[in-house]
């Protein structure tokens, strides 16, 4: 596409840190980026913007143009991204910052106090002093071991790690040691494992094999669908008494007909019968 | 196409096609609505292939580029036609019961010396890269051609659409839904004008001047005796100037002093003139030069009619302002000149003109203002109240059998352009368009705009490197017919040898200067897009007259 870009260029630092994340740029006088080619690049869209941001510690109008120019991706778009996610920032910040959820989970274990606590001591949120600093954060997705702070330093490497229950002294512990990664708690896993349905494989699966998945039970419900054939599937969805998600897809019948197979109902979709017996968890299929 | 003189397909379909070849277009800069269809086309999957010296702006949206040489584009489109034999991938059911002329012309082209290896060196398209590229096309289930000024503005400009119909035919993608050929139209009423017979060979609605039984109908209706002879297009004008033969003159919003080819023997010609009449809404160079300016009025908001587009939708043009004290209507100073020189063209409102046309072009026959205005415009052609207009044209080819005249194949062989780079000046030259500025200027000149740059000679960098300039450098471009100053700006977009100019900024110079005004005798259009050309830097000549 043919982009328009005006303005700031990227430090030297923050083309590095781009070109590293997505390939450096082919100088081809030939080649030309459509827009099937552009859809390919846009994945690449997020981690181009968290390798600006690690080096430096936010994203400038530099290296956001470069993004846009290297990725083929509108500068207005790849804004609206950059601006959408609360850790990215578009205005300089400090190197080194704590990110302290204030979400739901958090503020019931005290999130506010550590607020309170940390304005004391580091100034307000936002500020920042000796190339550190804080700010509040939305969920960072770890509630299980609320209070959390997300602790990132911006360099060559950068570094980052989340503070499982953690105090204002751990905090401005981990602000001021930027050459070292924040030791994160490791992950609470709920004990009762063996009643577990969805979060069953929590901690035991690797969530990028696929084969790690089946190994643990994965597809089994699956596997287990494509034996028993079509028609005792569908026999299946007519006898369960089916709630939520899946009776809009397959409702109840009264008349007791059977569902029919057809092309555009997909047998592998998730059925949560209401059966006493444990739901197939969404994993499961 | 095929005696019907405009594209086939409609904007819509440009949409919902499976494949565009713009050839020899820069529409994103050039013919920017046109592209918003194709843009609206990629983002659901058309692909796109541009064929293009340059990297321009459209390529830059392509999937596939291919840099054609300029001037090459015969030798590359029979390469096309040669794989899509070479592999069989021809629609023989199409070719059979629908076109004339096929053995001939598959003789020619699938001789080994017209292979996309053969031609490589001539084309400059990788083989591999073109072979890719009519597999494409030939299998596509519906695919475009769509042309401009880069195939039309060369000495041998029929031969090069010719050669693009030759391509359409072989592969059966020409008068269905989405497949065709479009020459795209540079602007809002080109197509209008030509429907309305602005041509020298044809009356309105394309009827040919030279039938007898045309003529007729034409004379009774206007009281008049029309010459069965053709008349003369701009080019001949210019020629029967140079006779002497040619000694009045009436140009009507156009600006030749600026727009033609070899601009300053165009210059000399018109002040030679008995008298030059210029209609006009601006005091262009032409205007200048002019013995009577006559102030007329902008089409699109201070008068009445219609309006055609490269679809050949004919669309209502409504009259919002009234033009400024002292400018009239068009029609007004014409019908007002054929009156004061005895000829009383009677009732020429607006409606009453349509109408008069409509009774006598049958492809407009069924286009009554109230018709155009409650479908939005038609297509034509439109030979009843009844139709709806025609979105493609040329389905006949696809009934069985074929309804009408069979499609012809045509042989043509490639020339290349007419002047050769050489030692003397040894690089090529085209022009073109860019897009914040329209054509010589006239009428984007009047606003202040960060994105109007200035006249530059774009180079590609290492050869600005080996001449030993920089960007911004004012050098001399010097052509066999003329030399203008102007900063050189280098351009990656661009290849070795090749260098590109536009002729918006006639201030700061004059690319018609240089242009070749050796022309198509079959479509009179000079060869804007080839010229040979030196470029030499000014320090050191300003250095050596020290």
């Amino acid at each position: 596409m043919d982009l328009e870009l005006h303005g700031p260029e990227p430090t030297e630092d923050e083309r590095a840190a781009i070109d590293a994340a997505i390939g450096p740029p082919v100088d081809d006088a030939r080649s030309v980026v459509g827009v099937a080619e552009a859809a390919r690049r846009r994945p690449l869209l997020l981690p181009a913007l968290h390798a600006a941001q690690a080096r430096v510690g936010w994203v400038s109008p530099g290296a956001l143009a470069y993004v846009s120019r290297r990725l083929h991706v509108p500068p207005a778009e790849a804004y609206g991204v950059a601006s959408f996610y609360a850790l990215y920032a578009l205005h300089p910040r400090a190197r080194s910052i704590a990110h302290v959820c204030d979400d739901i989970g958090c503020k019931a274990r005290g999130a506010d106090a550590l607020c309170d606590e940390l304005g004391a001591r580091l100034g307000p949120a936002g500020s920042q002093h000796g190339g550190a600093g804080w700010m509040r954060s939305p969920c960072l997705g770890l509630c299980e071991q609320a209070p959390v702070a997300l602790i990132q330093h911006a360099g060559a490497p950068a570094r980052e790690g989340a503070l499982g229950e953690a105090t204002a002294d751990r905090i401005v512990q981990a602000l001021g040691e930027t050459e070292r990664t924040p030791e994160a708690a490791p992950a609470v896993v709920h004990q009762d494992r063996a009643n577990l349905t969805l979060l069953a494989r929590v901690g035991l699966v690797d969530p990028t094999s696929l084969d790690d998945y089946r190994a643990r039970g994965g597809y089994r419900v699956l596997r287990r669908a494509l034996d028993r054939g079509g028609a005792s599937v569908l026999h299946e969805l007519t006898v369960a008494k089916l709630a939520g998600a899946a009776a809009r897809r397959f409702p109840p019948r009264a008349s007791g007909r059977p569902w029919r197979r057809s092309p555009r109902v997909r047998t592998t979709s998730c059925a949560t019968p209401t059966s006493p017996s444990p739901a197939p968890s969404k994993t499961a299929c | 196409m095929f005696g019907a003189g405009g594209g086939t397909n409609s904007y819509r379909e440009v949409e919902e096609t499976d494949l565009v070849v713009l050839w020899g277009s820069n529409a994103r800069e050039a013919h920017p609505i046109f592209f918003h269809h194709v843009i609206k086309g990629l983002r659901r999957g058309t692909r796109l292939v541009v064929v293009d010296p340059r990297r321009t702006p459209t390529a830059e949206w392509a999937d596939e580029w291919l840099p054609v040489h300029v001037g090459a584009d015969i030798a590359l489109a029979n390469a096309f036609a040669h794989v899509i034999l070479d592999e069989h991938l021809e629609n023989r059911a199409f070719i059979e019961r629908a076109t004339v002329g096929f053995a001939e012309f598959a003789a020619h082209v699938s001789s080994p010396a017209c292979s996309p290896e053969a031609t490589e060196a001539i084309t400059g398209v990788p083989a591999a890269q073109l072979r890719k590229v009519a597999r494409a096309y030939a299998t596509a289930d519906r695919a475009m051609i769509c042309w401009t000024l880069g195939i039309t503005e060369h000495h041998d400009a029929v031969d090069n659409v010719l050669s693009l119909i030759n391509l359409a035919l072989t592969a059966g993608q020409v008068g269905r839904w989405g497949a065709g050929l479009n020459p795209l139209r540079g602007q809002n009423n080109v197509q209008g004008g030509g429907d309305m017979g602005a041509l020298p060979h044809k009356l309105a609605g394309f009827q040919d001047v030279g039938d007898a039984a045309v003529r007729a109908r034409f004379d009774a209706t206007w009281k008049t005796t029309i010459p069965p002879q053709n008349g003369w297009n701009l080019t001949e004008m210019f020629l029967a100037m140079e006779r002497k033969e040619l000694r009045g003159l009436l140009v009507f919003g156009e600006n030749p002093a600026q727009s033609e080819a070899n601009a300053g023997h165009t210059r000399e010609l018109l002040s030679d003139l008995d008298i030059l009449v210029v209609q006009d809404l601006f005091l262009t160079r032409t205007a200048e030069l002019a013995d009577v300016v006559l102030p007329g009025s902008a089409s699109w908001c201070e008068t009445d009619g219609t309006v055609t587009n490269s679809e050949r939708r004919v669309q209502r043009v409504r009259k919002a302002v009234s033009p400024p004290a002292g400018a009239r209507d068009d029609f007004w100073i014409l019908s007002e000149l054929g009156r004061r020189m005895g000829h009383d063209l009677g009732d020429t409102s607006p409606e009453a003109l349509w109408n008069e046309l409509r009774t006598l072009s049958p492809m407009h026959r069924g286009m009554s203002w109230a018709r155009i205005e409650q479908l939005g415009g038609i297509q034509w052609p439109c030979p009843d109240e009844q139709s709806e207009g025609a979105p493609f044209l040329h389905g006949r080819l696809w009934k069985d059998p074929v309804e009408g005249r069979r499609a012809p194949f045509t042989v043509t062989r490639h020339e290349g352009p007419l002047e050769h780079v050489s030692a003397e000046f040894p690089f090529r030259l085209t022009t073109g368009r860019r897009l914040y500025a329209y054509n010589t200027h006239v009428q984007t000149q009047h606003f202040t705009s960060p994105l109007h740059r200035g006249e530059t000679v774009d180079m590609f960098p290492a050869d600005a490197a080996a001449l030993g300039l920089v960007d911004g450098e004012r050098v001399r471009v010097t052509s066999p017919r003329g030399s203008v100053e102007l900063p050189v700006q280098l351009d990656p977009n661009l290849r070795p040898g090749l260098v590109f100019m536009t002729f918006h900024f006639l201030q700061d110079a004059d690319a018609n200067t240089l242009t070749n005004d050796a022309f198509d005798p079959k479509s009179g259009t000079a060869e804007f897009k080839a010229a040979s050309v030196r470029i030499e830097k000014l320090t050191e000549t300003a250095a050596a007259e020290e």
